[in-house]
């Protein structure tokens, strides 16, 4: 593991007139919850889709332990989970069957998975809502499903656009513990966009603040809150960086 | 009344926009449903042209005269159509539970300063503008058969949406209010049951089919009218007719809708969830996906399998349609054309032809993108947790020339069973390469589509794809396979007419379909690996 789990260099991305990416670099080791920060339309769901592959950049390329996403993708995606920003999910699966769905296209038996898929499903509190079709669940519950099915296939990288949209503190409490107990003890990397204050202050352990598809500012959580001072709170740093202080 | 108007003005818009303005704003994303307005009015002005020029040409009556020719075929089908109607209504608002549905964009209305009735106005009169720009469409194909029938459709259309609905609607609720539903419901079967017997009577009395007056003229009274006036006062009596009949829905809807309250109105978005809900609830009476060998059977098991319609309970739900279209076709050749009541050769015959396909046709466009956008939506799984993507294309390719195959093949069965000429069934079989390019083509479509649109939210817009945005951009697509692919087998028919064909047609048809479907796999599953994923 002596490769940096993500490498994103010089990403631009246009849509028509408009700039989304713009020269865009970063990196994420194993271990780390890196987190995206921004306004809305700052770019952070581009620079998420453009990682796993869904977006091809104009520029610049994306490294998934030390693999190209979009030269070798099959290569660089399979030890990769992914929470997209709107979950859509096969409506007529039930959120267990997508798990193990999931799992049997990364070549997994169910005998490989069946202690993760109960775990997660415990753990994120889906509890009845497994076995509904999906297109009847509930926007949280679907989120829910999406986070599960990104764990249970074992990923050693894992991206996550806004993963606690819609999702009940209890479980929000659950998903943090999860997080961070995967970072430390399973070296699991963690490529996170949010705009939740809690999950940003106590997870995640890098920032990365961008706005108009630029990198504004990026660093160790520790070195981001000296930026407005001693004993300041993320929240100040942000309007600080933001240029609205006086907010 | 103005604020009506503004709200008629708001729906109005906000359907045209959501049918013409299917991508995000931008210049090149308005171009397609532009430049496909453009060719379509082009085509239909350059019909009417055509046939107003053969037709004065010739001497024939004016184009103008919007009364009857006095055919009886048609005078049959405009009575039945108009009985069919009528019961519908009935049935909806006094046999069963009837609501009005009120759709997503514009629910905030209900929840302004606004009188209920000035919505509900607005929301007719909006609804009935858009509805008549949008149904050009079918009146160019009624245009062949004279401009009169367009006049017909498009009057009988006004009168149904201003008068017959409002009124329905708005009396099963005061009525429903009140207590006396279950009388109103006796009252309404027991005019349904009047006029069953009446035109089964008269029919025995007179040897040839009839529809009762008392369930058609409901329908068609106010055409009688328009005609009535025509010989009065000539073609100023559009205007009059126009005016009489939005006077008429103002004045009831404006003095009846004081009674109606808010919970009157259910979303639309409801009403589809409930129906769904039903529908999972059935599709799950199934074997739990849990067991697979290989990711490929993984892939293959849950886009063929475990979709709501596979093609196992697709041929299931289709082989009663098959059926009845087939006794339906076999009872309209024997039976009324010995009554002497249809000539295949005629214009009914002709019109039967070609509105059962189509009927079929439109109906299926619907559900097929519906699957479609369902199977597409999951692309990002595929792409982030699948190596391979030539497979689930394949699945792909495979499910929808099947989907595509099987509504065919109803029409074709139909179409069969009434010309008595089986050829029909040879067509569609040696047809298969073209359905498969047809629907690989469909599948290239909608990946350019899907590519310009940008983040589609999961819920907006007008009717069924309201809730499915994907789904909305997918009608094009659909719509161009399944009449390119109908086209076909009707060509293919003339080419072919005698199944001594087929032993010699079906074995390079079939290793054609393979080439076809190898090929066209392989190159769509490029596309899909590359194409940008942002919904």
């Amino acid at each position: 593991m002596s490769l940096r789990a993500i490498i994103a260099d010089g990403l631009v991305k246009k849509f028509g007139s408009i700039m989304a990416i713009n020269n865009l670099s970063f990196s994420v080791d194993y271990g780390d919850i890196y987190c995206l920060v921004g306004p809305n339309g700052a770019g952070k769901t581009t620079t998420l889709r453009i990682t796993v592959g869904l977006l091809k950049p104009d520029r610049g390329c994306v490294l998934i332990e030390g693999r190209d996403v979009h030269v070798n993708r099959a290569e660089a995606l399979k030890n990769v989970g992914y929470v997209p920003d709107y979950p859509n999910l096969p409506s007529y699966l039930t959120p267990l069957e997508f798990m193990y769905y999931v799992s049997a296209l990364r070549g997994f038996k169910r005998s490989d998975v069946e202690d993760y898929v109960k775990y997660y499903i415990d753990a994120l509190n889906l509890g009845d809502e497994v076995k509904k079709p999906i297109r009847t669940l509930s926007r949280g519950a679907l989120q829910k499903t999406a986070i599960a099915a990104a764990l249970v296939v074992k990923p050693r990288v894992v991206i996550m656009d806004e993963p606690l949209t819609n999702i009940e503190i209890d479980t929000q409490i659950a998903f943090k513990k999860i997080v961070r107990r995967l970072a430390v003890v399973e070296k699991v990397a963690f490529l996170i966009s949010s705009h939740m204050l809690p999950l940003i202050e106590g997870v995640c352990t890098h920032v990365a603040v961008i706005d108009k598809g630029r990198l504004l500012v990026e660093g160790d959580m520790e070195s981001i809150l000296k930026i407005a001072g001693e004993r300041a709170s993320f929240e100040e740093v942000y309007l600080k960086i933001m240029g609205k202080s006086n907010v | 009344m103005y604020r009506a108007l503004l709200v008629a003005r708001i729906v109005f818009l906000n359907m045209l926009k959501s049918t013409w303005r299917q991508y995000r704003p931008g210049k090149l994303r308005k171009k397609p449903g532009f430049i496909l307005a453009i060719v379509y009015y082009g085509v239909l002005i350059a019909i009417l042209v055509y046939i107003a020029w053969s037709k004065w040409s010739t001497g024939e009556q004016s184009l103008l005269d919007p009364r009857l020719s006095g055919n009886t075929v048609l005078e049959f089908i405009g009575d039945l159509l108009s009985a069919l109607v009528i019961v519908f209504v009935i049935t909806r608002y006094f046999i069963r539970e009837g609501f009005t549905m009120i759709l997503p964009d514009v629910e905030f209305l209900l929840y302004q300063p606004l009188h209920l009735w000035e919505v509900y106005t607005g929301m007719i009169l909006g609804t009935v503008m858009y509805i008549l720009l949008s149904t050009t469409l079918l009146s160019a194909l009624l245009v062949v058969y004279g401009l009169w029938l367009v006049y017909i459709f498009i009057y009988i259309s006004i009168y149904l949406m201003l008068i017959v609905e409002p009124l329905f609607f708005i009396s099963s609720r005061i009525i429903r209010r009140s207590g006396y539903f279950d009388i109103a419901q006796v009252i309404f079967l027991g005019y349904i049951t009047i006029g069953i017997f009446h035109s089964l009577f008269t029919s025995l009395y007179t040897g040839t089919p009839r529809i009762s007056i008392i369930l058609s003229y409901p329908v068609k009274g106010p055409y009688i009218l328009l005609i009535k006036l025509y010989e009065l006062i000539g073609h100023i009596c559009f205007l009059v007719y126009f005016v009489i009949i939005f006077s008429t829905c103002l004045l009831v809807v404006s003095i009846l809708s004081k009674r109606l309250d808010i919970s009157d109105f259910v979303s639309f978005r409801d009403i589809y969830e409930i129906k769904l809900s039903r529908e999972l609830g059935s599709s799950l009476k199934r074997e739990v996906f849990t067991t697979w060998s290989t990711p490929n059977d993984a892939m293959r098991r849950v886009i063929l399998e475990f979709t709501i319609y596979n093609p196992r309970t697709l041929l299931k739900k289709y082989i009663p349609i098959f059926i009845t279209a087939t006794i339906a076709g076999f009872i309209v050749r024997v039976v009324l054309t010995r009554l002497g009541v249809f000539v295949l050769e005629g214009p009914g015959g002709v019109l039967l032809i070609s509105a059962v396909p189509m009927g079929v046709l439109y109906a299926s466009i619907s559900f097929i993108r519906e699957l479609l956008s369902n199977d597409l939506k999951c692309l990002w799984v595929i792409r982030i947790y699948s190596v391979n993507i030539e497979y689930f294309i394949k699945l792909l390719v495979a499910k929808y020339s099947l989907v595509l195959s099987i509504i065919l093949a109803i029409i074709t069965g139909f179409i069969a069973t009434l010309s008595n000429d089986f050829a029909w069934l040879l067509a569609l079989l040696s047809s298969s390469p073209i359905i498969i390019l047809v629907v690989f083509i469909a599948i290239l479509i909608t990946s350019l589509f899907l590519k310009r649109a940008r983040s589609l939210e999961p819920a907006s817009e007008v009717f069924k794809p309201i809730v499915d945005p994907i789904s909305q951009l997918l009608f094009i697509p659909i719509a161009f396979a399944a009449m390119i692919a109908y086209t076909i087998v009707l060509l293919v028919k003339i080419i072919l007419t005698n199944y001594i064909y087929l032993p010699i047609i079906l074995p390079p048809t079939l290793l054609l379909s393979y080439v076809i479907f190898t090929v066209t796999s392989r190159f769509l599953s490029r596309v899909f690996l590359e194409i940008d994923v942002n919904f």
